[in-house]
């Protein structure tokens, strides 16, 4: 790998990320947080420019040729030290412990969600943050927001928008990052499909905001939904969640664009161009689609007549088929498409719908979208390749003939995919068997926090459910989970090369 | 611009290579996953998988806003049909690469514009032209001729017994003839190097000099007294390249003689060109077949198959055996380099090179175009426009010599060749030749743009 290549990339890449955390500056500042937390957002984002820049000054006489390890060397060390720079805010501002900041920013960066203010953290200083969320300054909250919606579309990806050309592989970047088995191009340039991407994006996330506000939720807490819901991160500025807010309104608006966000933006950007019917077209979509309907209906039927607690403390008995529709459709659609927000307290629901939503975690998304987990189209591929090897007992000499959206999937694909669902198996099992290790006590909540992680979803089941956080646990099992996130927001491949020997020498 | 490029073969790559860069788009269509993956791994390019001259998959491809359409498949029938949809689109220049130029016929006024072809590209008759070329004296290794006034720039290989070895240029006796001539490069261990008056050459050097074709042939018969015509010619293969070079060798009175490993082949193309030509049936690669259609006494061999390696390795044994002059065909592009290099091989010649080579004189500037790229090395001879708002327009060529990163080898003024020294004044409208790396183009071709005010 050419070090200095990726170091001057990744300079690049922090000195965005500091750009964007210098605009929480002003949103600071207006919401009236005290003068010690703006001139501290400042600070933060000066010592991430610097280094940017003092990176890109150390290698900035670099050449040679951008080949496949300076693509995942770039994508994997960009996102690390992203989240180790973007860190610093909390450590200065709130004076979190550096593996809590690391924690709560790689969840952030890589849109898990999963969070470890609660109102028992204990602080650098020793003290305990009191009231959770509603200590921590608004300049703050809205930093960790970003980061999400930061995150969602690719800090990659962003970077090739707005950043003059990088070199000509961009190809390489852009498959390391985007999620999916196949990647659809928009643009014969990877930059304009990126700045494309980005618009539909942006868009997304104007729309729900202005919704949002418009009945009746804060600016600020609607803009921070918003990047929270569009990147599918979870991250939310109340500590119930959206239960917060107990209305049908949000409930609806926010579970709509929380299943537009799981889809693919490629699909959205054709929609937009006119094409209307366009979603329905898409193989993987309709999957996506009937997954989602299905879950939500036979979840609903099994919670009629059940007693449901909100993530507010609000028992609601003997629900009825809306009520339970309305809990139902919220928490399927923000577990499948990774988001995980909550407006109800699944981890008392009925085993039944409990482990249908620990099933969805493992499918997730859509690729090209901005969700985590396998992806719909990996799940449709692999339920087509399984019927195929059944088929193949009879029909010994026939070839696979496996398509997706009337294309045909080469064999190299397949193999690929096959091998992604062994290794994400083998990570959930691995990782789940670390935390135990260090200091997790039972198997639900070792394993659903290993699954949260790894498809970037965010609460669990067990201790880490929606209304609790992973506040509590040990700082190897933080560091664990951060890198779990990791290995799953940049699906498994683009990190897993970084370990080969061969990776690094030529 | 958006460009787009039919067919991901040897032409295609290579161009979209070339063509590849921020001001472009390009999206490159091909039938074959495996050729399209092996672009699309390097460049910044779009792909798409699909039949070129099906209409949807041009639609998808962006025909509707393309400027250039490029159709360089292997075969006549799509190209053309590419083409014509292209022009239903208005797409500004459309480039069809065909193997003839038999389909039209321009005094019935069915000419290529009437099937919305702007330029058609005939890479393998272009390449026989160039093979041609270079069979006209022994020492030339490559010849590039212009259309004014029997000009022409050639490379010859200066032998250890050569007059012109160990001669500094400021010394060349002849004056005169000095002064009608420009050495304009030397390829010297396959290096370029820009000669200057105190340059000597080296045996082993090959020599590009520019001037008219008789002062260039006083040049070789001084730099190769004991010349003998070229007679006899062994070709091995009768593939597209070797059908049309045997054709026009007889034509031009050559004694040829074709060795084809397929009788059914060899029958089919007796059948097409009958006389004067001898076919042999037998393995290329074999000595005795090699022996038996003359190799010891021939004075030129050319392998034209369409297997790179069997070429090189044909072409090193037919040196062994005796052959004079021994000439290959590459197809791929990572051969181009290294084909100089191989001691057995007196010339070599990709006619995919040639096809990118016609595709990109077409789509040059008005002030610097591609005129040809040379088989020895990686440079280019470009052509270039002196405008009356360039910067070099009026000054003396002595003026800028230092600054600039090649040498002015030809200088054309009205149709003429001006004698190109230091003393001459270059004015609005003169073309000039020279050979230059692509990267040192960029720098030269700034003396000839327009120079803009708020850039």
């Amino acid at each position: 790998m050419n070090i200095k290549l990726v170091t001057r990339v990744v300079g690049s890449l922090l000195i965005v990320i500091g750009l964007a955390m210098l605009t929480s500056v002003p949103v600071s500042w207006v919401m009236g947080d005290s003068s010690t937390v703006i001139f501290r957002l400042f600070t933060s984002s000066a010592i991430v420019m610097v280094f940017g820049g003092l990176a890109r000054y150390f290698a900035r006489d670099c050449s040679g040729v951008f080949g496949f390890r300076e693509g995942f060397g770039i994508a994997t060390f960009g996102w690390l030290f992203a989240a180790v720079f973007g860190a610093i805010p909390f450590m200065l501002v709130s004076y979190f412990n550096w593996y809590d900041a690391f924690f709560e920013t790689m969840s952030g960066f890589t849109t898990t969600g999963a969070s470890v203010i609660n109102r028992s953290l204990t602080l650098m200083t020793g003290e305990i943050l009191q009231s959770g969320l509603q200590d921590i300054p608004y300049g703050l909250l809205y930093w960790r927001s970003l980061t999400h919606w930061l995150g969602g579309m690719g800090i990659v990806v962003l970077s090739l928008a707005i950043l003059p050309s990088l070199g000509i592989s961009a190809h390489q970047l852009y498959n390391a990052e985007v999620p999916g088995p196949t990647q659809d191009q928009i643009t014969p340039k990877i930059a304009s499909s990126a700045k494309i991407l980005w618009g539909v994006y942006i868009l997304f996330t104007v729309v729900q905001a202005v919704l949002l506000w418009t009945g009746g939720m804060s600016l600020f807490d609607s803009w921070c939904t918003a990047f929270g819901t569009i990147a599918t991160g979870g991250f939310s500025t109340q500590q119930a969640s959206i239960g917060a807010y107990n209305s049908i309104y949000f409930d609806v608006i926010i579970t709509v664009f929380m299943f537009l966000a799981g889809a693919n933006f490629v699909l959205h950007f054709r929609f937009l161009r006119g094409k209307s019917l366009i979603h329905f077209k898409d193989e993987e979509f309709r999957f996506y689609f009937l997954i989602t309907i299905i879950s939500i209906f036979s979840i609903a039927l099994f919670l009629v007549g059940k007693n449901i607690i909100t993530t507010q403390s609000v028992k609601c008995i003997d629900i009825g088929f809306w009520e339970a529709l309305r809990y139902s459709s919220f928490q399927v659609v923000s577990i499948l498409t990774t988001t995980g927000f909550a407006t109800a307290d699944f981890n008392l629901w009925p085993a039944y719908c409990a482990l249908v939503l620990l099933c969805l975690m493992f499918i997730g998304g859509c690729g090209g979208s901005t969700a985590g987990g396998m992806k719909n189209s990996r799940v449709l591929l692999l339920i087509k390749y399984a019927v195929y090897q059944v088929e193949r007992r009879i029909f010994v000499r026939s070839l696979p003939n496996i398509k997706l959206n009337k294309c045909r999937i080469d064999s190299v694909v397949l193999n690929r995919t096959v091998c992604f669902f062994f290794i994400f198996i083998c990570a959930f099992i691995f990782f789940s068997l670390l935390l135990c290790c260090f200091g997790v006590g039972d198997i639900v909540t070792a394993m659903s926090a290993s699954i949260a992680s790894l498809g970037n979803i965010g609460p669990g089941l067990g201790k880490i459910g929606p209304t609790l956080t992973y506040g509590w646990m040990t700082p190897p099992a933080k560091i664990i989970l951060s890198i779990e996130m990791l290995l799953g927001r940049l699906e498994l491949y683009t990190v897993l090369v970084i370990f080969l020997p061969t990776f690094w020498k030529r | 611009m958006n460009i787009i490029l039919l067919g991901a073969g040897e032409v295609g790559k290579q161009l979209a290579y070339t063509l590849c860069n921020k001001d472009n788009n390009i999206v490159v269509v091909d039938s074959s996953i495996k050729l399209l993956n092996r672009l699309k791994d390097k460049l910044d390019v779009m792909t798409i998988r699909g039949d070129c001259a099906n209409f949807n998959v041009l639609v998808e491809a962006g025909i509707r806003n393309a400027d250039i359409l490029i159709a360089t498949t292997g075969n006549d029938g799509p190209n053309i049909l590419a083409c014509q949809v292209a022009k239903h689109f208005n797409v500004k220049k459309t480039v069809c690469r065909l193997t003839t130029g038999d389909y039209f016929a321009g005094n019935h006024g069915y000419t290529p514009a009437v099937l919305g072809i702007d330029r058609l590209i005939f890479p393998e008759e272009e390449c026989v032209k160039r093979i041609i070329g270079v069979l006209e004296y022994n020492i030339i290794v490559e010849k590039v001729v212009f259309k004014h006034s029997k000009a022409q720039i050639t490379a010859i290989r200066i032998s250890r017994s050569s007059p012109l070895s160990d001669v500094r240029i400021h010394d060349f006796p002849d004056a005169h003839l000095l002064s009608k001539i420009r050495f304009s490069a030397i390829i010297r261990d396959q290096k370029l190097i820009m000669p200057h008056g105190n340059t000597i050459f080296a045996a082993g050097d090959e020599v590009y000099v520019a001037g008219d074709k008789d002062s260039i042939d006083s040049l070789i018969s001084f730099a190769d007294p004991n010349y003998l015509p070229v007679k006899n010619i062994i070709l091995v293969g009768a593939t597209r390249i070797g059908k049309n070079l045997a054709g026009k060798l007889i034509t031009h009175g050559y004694s040829v003689r074709l060795i084809e490993e397929s009788a059914k082949k060899g029958e089919e193309l007796l059948d097409a060109l009958g006389e004067n030509l001898m076919v042999i049936h037998g393995d290329p690669t074999d000595g005795d077949v090699l022996d038996e259609a003359g190799v010891g006494v021939c004075d030129a061999f050319i392998s034209t198959s369409d297997d790179d390696e069997e070429n090189i390795l044909t072409c090193i044994l037919a040196k062994k055996k005796g052959a004079q002059k021994v000439i290959t065909i590459t197809n791929k592009a990572e051969y181009v380099d290294i084909v100089p290099g191989i001691s057995g091989i007196d010339c070599g010649f990709n006619p995919k090179l040639v096809a990118v080579n016609s595709v990109l004189n077409f789509l040059g500037t008005e002030t610097a175009r591609v005129h040809a790229i040379l088989q020895r090395t990686t440079a280019y001879v470009y052509e270039l426009t002196v405008k009356s708002s360039s910067p070099i327009c009026g000054k003396k060529i002595s003026d800028y010599e230092r600054t600039l990163p090649v040498i002015l080898s030809l200088v054309f003024r009205d149709g003429k060749i001006m004698p190109v020294t230091g003393e001459l004044e270059l004015k609005a409208e003169d073309q000039i030749a020279a050979i230059a790396t692509p990267h040192d183009i960029k720098q030269l071709e700034q003396h000839f743009k327009k120079k803009r005010l708020f850039l």
